[in-house]
């Protein structure tokens, strides 16, 4: 379980993120919606550890970000929004090259079996000759290594085909539904947040994604 | 199965430039060496000596000409070498005559040496006055012979001396007390030191040049696992970037040390240059000292472009400091901080940089020990 109570985050003068306080529970994707600058992204670095709150509690699976941030890196998985990937390698290096370094051994089956799973089939190919949408499932893949059980998405989606968007969707549905994963999920796209996500929070002060989504008739809970 | 670490990714990955840049600096210099010692060998006066006396002084009197280094002698039958001189591929031509050793014995000065040149011999001058003044010392040590040898039997001393032990005698004399000599004397030296040969280029420095400009084309691994877009996926594995770094300047440099063993070899059977142990110690702290420099300098930059331009920069300053395109010895002994200004210094004079290993040792550990708990 994820428990987030109080956050604020502040750059000098100017506040980010006010007072957040939700919860999340296993197996649950939750959308995060709002304008650019309305502090998605800070969010999600925090929950990630790669950044500090100002003040606020976090709390997931039982363990204090305080205490044990660095233990906590251990079962998160995060995916930032520019592709984090080595673009001179192949895909299967990139993937060979992260399972060294993480905490849980697979074997290269293993590893191919990931991708394959989000339909990444260019096993050989270098990545800078990979599609937008392939170096996104990539970018996906290595976050999860090491079996994380918070996935936090920072627009994972962005720039790509919507057959890449679909099937990046449903293994999420899959990942969520099937292995208990709790995702965190930014994205501008309504369409995608209402296809796969079971709630969404609003962040900032702007009516217009809760008006969008209340229009399909999902609702929306604020965090300021 | 032995898993293969991710330091070697890239080695494997990039395994050619590797090899390139391990094995450039050993091929260029010898390259550079080869080269300039071709031009040394063909800015020699060309002449032709043909001797026509067997005689021991002949023999000995040719064999000095020979090792003048100014001259690039060759031997050849009479007709062929003044027709090459009529074609002007040659400067001179010169002949010891049949019975020069005879002629010397008996002090007789006249038709010792014959010596042909033509309208275009501008070294004519120069080389015939160094061939005389060869004959002329023979025969000036046999009219010292000669009337030694008098002298004894006017005077009916018991221990006569033969005439090979006088010759003998007068040139280990000359050896010992020469007539032109260069002498150096330095600050805290007491006498003269040694004379040694001025090299217009060394090998050593020639090598250090090429190496610090491979070592920044062979660190620049440093400056592609730091982009800035891959710091976030070291905060979710076992091993942190910094150590992944370390580890990966350890195994680089494992590769230039087994480089410079090759080097030191390569040096040795080529160049035939002396490998003792007081030159393996330097090199070896050389090495580490731009190993260092090259990976610490890496941490700053972002761009390759401007990294390898810093680097081929450093070379270009550390040899020039270092003494290694000019002699720094007079500003040394001004002004003892030249003495460490460049690590080239240090292998020029086969010392260790002390001060340059312990500055880049402060700066590694301070990298290491500074940082966030975040990246962010």
């Amino acid at each position: 379980m994820l428990e987030v109570k109080g956050v604020q985050k502040r750059y000098k003068r100017k506040s980010v993120l006010k007072d957040v306080s939700f919860q999340m529970k296993e197996g649950e994707i939750v959308g995060l919606v709002g304008e650019n600058g309305a502090g998605k992204s800070t969010l999600l670095q925090i929950l990630a550890t790669a950044m500090e709150p100002t003040a606020g509690e976090l709390r997931l699976d039982g363990k204090w970000y305080e205490d044990d941030f660095k233990q906590l890196r251990q079962i998160i998985g995060y995916v930032p929004q520019d592709i984090s990937v080595w673009e001179e390698y192949t895909v299967e290096e990139n993937m060979r090259f992260f399972e060294k370094l993480s905490w849980i051994r697979r074997s290269p089956e293993e590893c191919r079996n990931l991708c394959l799973d989000m339909q990444l089939t260019q096993w050989k190919e270098p990545v800078h000759s990979l599609s937008g949408g392939m170096k996104r499932k990539l970018n996906l893949a290595i976050s999860l290594l090491h079996d994380p059980i918070l996935l936090l998405l920072d627009e994972p989606t962005v720039g790509i085909d919507l057959k890449s968007k679909t099937e990046i969707g449903s293994y999420l549905l899959n990942l969520a539904k099937k292995e208990g994963k709790m995702i965190l999920y930014t994205s501008h796209d309504m369409d995608e947040i209402t296809n796969v996500c079971d709630r969404v929070y609003s962040i900032g002060d702007d009516p217009f994604y809760p008006t969008l989504l209340k229009e399909r008739g999902i609702e929306v809970e604020q965090l300021t | 199965m032995i898993r293969m670490p991710a330091q070697f990714f890239r080695l494997k990955k990039e395994w050619k430039s590797v090899v390139f840049w391990l094995l450039a600096p050993i091929l260029l210099t010898l390259v550079v060496m080869k080269t300039f010692g071709a031009l040394q060998e063909e800015a020699k006066v060309p002449i032709v000596l043909i001797v026509e006396d067997s005689s021991p002084l002949a023999e000995q009197l040719a064999l000095e000409i020979k090792k003048n280094d100014m001259f690039s002698v060759r031997s050849m039958g009479l007709e062929d070498a003044l027709h090459k001189l009529k074609q002007h591929q040659l400067d001179s031509v010169f002949v010891i005559r049949e019975g020069y050793g005879e002629s010397v014995l008996e002090n007789r000065r006249n038709g010792l040496i014959d010596a042909y040149s033509s309208n275009r011999s501008f070294a004519y001058p120069a080389i015939s006055e160094t061939v005389m003044s060869l004959a002329q010392q023979d025969l000036a040590r046999s009219r010292a012979a000669s009337v030694i040898r008098q002298l004894f039997h006017e005077y009916g001393m018991e221990d006569q001396w033969n005439y090979e032990e006088i010759i003998g005698r007068s040139e280990e004399k000359q050896k010992k007390e020469s007539l032109l000599r260069t002498s150096f004397s330095y600050g805290k030296q007491t006498g003269p030191s040694e004379e040694q040969p001025i090299e217009l280029l060394n090998s050593r420095a020639v090598w250090a040049f090429f190496t610090i400009i491979s070592a920044f084309f062979l660190f620049d691994w440093m400056i592609k696992e730091s982009r800035p877009s891959m710091q976030v996926r070291w905060l979710y594995t076992s091993t942190s970037f910094k150590s992944h770094a370390v580890r990966m300047l350890g195994l680089y440099s494992l590769l230039t040390v087994l480089s410079d063993i090759l080097a030191l070899f390569v040096f040795h059977s080529v160049l035939e240059e002396t490998v003792t142990l007081s030159l393996i110690l330097p090199m070896l702290a050389f090495r580490v000292t731009l190993n260092l420099f090259a990976f610490l300098l890496a941490i700053v930059y972002r761009q390759l472009f401007m990294y390898y331009m810093t680097g081929i920069a450093s070379a270009l300053l550390l040899t020039v400091t270092g003494g290694a395109v000019v002699p720094l010895d007079s500003l040394s002994r001004r002004w003892e901080w030249v003495e460490v200004i460049s690590p080239v210094r240090s292998l020029m004079t086969t010392s260790i940089p002390v001060a340059w290993l312990l500055l880049l040792l402060v700066v590694l550990a301070s990298w290491l020990m500074k940082g966030g708990r975040r990246i962010a």
